[in-house]
């Protein structure tokens, strides 16, 4: 059985490095296949010293607890350094599993792109 | 009992959006419509991936077999492994704690599939994990009814309460707390009239058993009556029908209990 689209590539990640803040995008599936992809980008925007991140969600369409847990991990590791990491434009379906998780009193979300960018 | 239908995949994690889509598609033939099926997915896609990461330790050590049984607005899934057995006491509810430090990221699966499934139930059967959840149709459940759980003295010591509505996480500990009373007050013969509740959720079964305990060790019974078809399978699949003596009616429940006194 091939990877195919169930895999990692189910999952694209663009990398924007701006004046303040380092803007992930993210699209597809974050699952249990796809995580390692999201903690690897995560792990290096941080490692190599960016503490203020900005992950893009609109694109999206599924994210499981494997997900946010990467989110959780990279947003206690910002935190320390003064940084944080906010979210931007969750579908309704992420936004649901934000909510059953207990995470949007520990994120920033924001519903506009422009207004998350200015918040740092 | 309703269509069934089963899939043998390999446990790695590749295995685990194929399992979500058959269990998905399943609940779609259930009609349980797009959001409750949406949540069948989300939570097969957490336990494959708990069964994987807990039970296996690692992939490709075993196969994860899964059955749904599918009734009008009603989806069972069993999920089965052969993995180290798993206790879901070991995990810890996460806390919705604003408290950084104090969120466990281990157990958000399992706190989700909680959150989006009726029923989550854990055993080990056969030197085989087993979970069961089941998913019901949102539409046939009046949203958010309270237990009024009114009681009376039927008989002289013999109390019969009786909850309406939906018995889950919500409204369970209204009816817990009026057991209770009931029981703090030495009133240990108790008859649960179940005819007005519309579905039973897990939280509202953990209440009955333990209070089911209580009256026993105090010497009394807690039985039910009434039971409606939807209310018994529920006690059918998570194999609690054996434990409550259960009466068709209130009145079969006092003859029963006249009986027992005499």
């Amino acid at each position: 059985m091939g990877l195919g689209d169930k895999g990692q590539d189910a999952l694209s990640i663009v990398v924007e490095e701006m004046h303040r803040v380092n803007l992930l995008v993210v699209s597809g599936r974050v699952d249990s296949n796809t995580s390692p992809k999201l903690s690897e980008h995560l792990t290096r925007q941080i490692d190599s010293g960016a503490m203020n991140l900005l992950v893009d969600l609109q694109e999206v369409e599924y994210m499981s607890s494997a997900g946010l847990r990467e989110l959780v991990s990279a947003l206690k590791r910002v935190k320390k350094d003064g940084g944080d990491l906010r979210l931007v434009s969750p579908s309704p379906r992420v936004k649901e599993v934000l909510d059953l998780a207990g995470l949007t009193t520990l994120f920033e979300i924001f519903d506009d792109r422009v207004k998350a960018v200015g918040s740092f | 009992m309703g269509e069934k239908r089963q899939l043998i995949l390999p446990g790695r994690y590749e295995s685990v959006p194929l399992i979500a889509d058959f269990v998905g598609e399943a609940a779609e033939s259930a009609g349980l419509g797009e959001d409750a099926a949406f949540h069948c997915r989300m939570a097969v896609d957490e336990a494959c991936t708990n069964i994987i990461e807990h039970a296996y330790e690692g992939e490709d050590k075993g196969p994860i077999e899964v059955t749904c049984t599918i009734e009008t607005g009603h989806c069972t899934i069993h999920i089965m492994d052969h993995g180290k057995r798993f206790d879901p006491q070991m995990i810890p509810e996460p806390t919705s704690s604003q408290n950084l430090d104090e969120i466990q990221p281990g157990g958000l699966g399992l706190h989700l599939m909680r959150k989006m499934m009726d029923v989550v139930q854990f055993s080990f059967e056969n030197n085989r994990n087993k979970l069961t959840m089941v998913k019901v149709q949102q539409s046939v459940i009046p949203q958010r009814e309270d237990p009024i759980s009114e009681y009376h003295e039927v008989q002289p010591g013999l109390w019969q309460i009786t909850p309406e509505g939906r018995l889950d996480a919500a409204t369970a500990p209204d009816f817990e707390a009026a057991l209770n009373r009931l029981l703090d007050k030495g009133n240990i013969w108790i008859v649960v009239d179940m005819s007005q509740v519309s579905y039973i959720a897990s939280r509202g079964l953990k209440t009955l058993v333990s209070a089911w305990r209580k009256a026993g060790d105090a010497g009394g019974n807690l039985v039910l009556s009434g039971m409606t078809k939807r209310v018994s399978q529920v006690f059918e699949t998570v194999g609690f029908s054996h434990i409550f003596d259960n009466y068709l009616t209130g009145e079969d429940a006092i003859v029963a209990y006249l009986g027992t006194k005499r």
